[in-house]
């Protein structure tokens, strides 16, 4: 049974990857659409989503060392940070803060639980970094990955725009902007426009998930 | 291919333990940082100063950045499951998400491009 449900999602992934790179739409993220395609074939073969749970499990196993391996994009384009360190810096600390500074606005604003106000406070950074800080807050798992996703494929979608309309264009700034709010989906959007876009995204984002646990932690 | 497979567990044994290390260190010192970014942090530190070799990191850590979105489909698919959340709450959720997101992406290339500026005069 386990074996049936990791086929479908390594299959589901592989068919999503390729679908990416015909139709790189941020809509079309394979961590989108390859959740559509398993959530299909679970439903369709009346499989159960409680069972499905096993293979959270497992991901879960995985995701700690692969999140650690965030720090080799960092390590190999270390040229490219030392060239622009205290833009890059400075760029990710005041993107991150203001976005955590708008969020915390609108959690005061509203009732929301703890499950949902948690979800917005994380939502900036890669998800397994947001499920850390998820879990180190006291939120829900699922909220989280709903409002980290979404942040992503908006980013994604609404970023590059937004730069070019008040004419940023700089290659590093750019990317470094898209990797710190819209994470590993803005990455691999971003990185269409260049390679330089693409480093500087990826390093943005591990950047950004220490940075964000600092301020959470200093908030706490 | 043996070899290969090999080289490729040895490596994920070798980012799995420096994960334990971070986690471990975060939670004896009580440190702000979660364990994974604790191992990552490390991870930098010790390719920075050389005392772990890239290449015994390279070839699993590259697939596994790369590949990074599949452990996350099985998460994203746990969201169906969620309950408790009106669709009027949802769209708040998202205007409050996109706002925020737009504003965080400004700011962050806005404050870039300003020191970037500010260094060329």
């Amino acid at each position: 049974m386990i074996f049936l449900y990791l086929s479908i999602t390594l299959i589901s992934y592989i068919i999503a990857k390729k679908m990416y790179k015909l139709y790189p739409h941020p809509f079309l993220t394979p961590v989108l659409t390859g959740t559509c395609f398993v959530l299909v074939v679970i439903y369709s073969l009346n499989l159960s989503m409680a069972d499905y749970a096993i293979v959270e499990l497992i991901a879960g196993e995985l995701l700690g060392p692969a999140t650690v391996a965030l720090a080799i994009p960092v390590y190999k384009h270390r040229s490219l940070i030392a060239a622009h360190v205290k833009e890059m810096a400075c760029g990710i600390f005041a993107g991150v803060s203001a976005a955590l500074f708008f969020s915390l606005i609108s959690i005061s604003l509203y009732n929301f639980t703890t499950g949902i106000a948690t979800a917005l406070l994380v939502k900036t950074t890669t998800v397994p970094i947001a499920l850390e800080l998820t879990a180190m807050q006291g939120g829900d798992v699922s909220l989280t990955v709903l409002t980290v996703m979404s942040t992503g494929v908006i980013g994604a979608v609404f970023g590059p725009k937004i730069l070019s309309f008040f004419n940023i264009y700089h290659a590093v700034a750019r990317g470094t902007a898209i990797g710190s709010i819209a994470h590993g989906i803005g990455t691999a959007h971003i990185v269409q426009e260049g390679e330089l876009e693409g480093a500087s995204s990826a390093v943005a984002m591990a950047a950004a998930g220490v940075s964000l646990s600092i301020l959470l932690g200093i908030m706490h | 291919m043996l070899k290969q497979v090999f080289i490729f567990i040895f490596q994920l044994c070798l980012l799995w333990s420096i994960y334990y290390a971070g986690v471990l260190l975060s939670h004896q010192f009580n440190l702000i940082l979660p364990g994974n970014v604790t191992g990552m942090v490390m991870l930098f530190i010790l390719l920075y100063f050389k005392i772990l070799p890239f290449k015994w990191v390279e070839k699993t850590g590259t697939f596994a950045v790369k590949h990074l979105g599949l452990l996350f489909i099985p998460f994203c698919a746990g969201v169906v499951l969620l309950d408790g959340i009106t669709g009027q709450s949802l769209l708040l959720l998202l205007m409050i998400i996109t706002l925020s997101t737009i504003i965080g992406i400004l700011t962050a290339g806005k404050s870039f491009q300003w020191l970037h500026k500010k260094g060329e005069v």
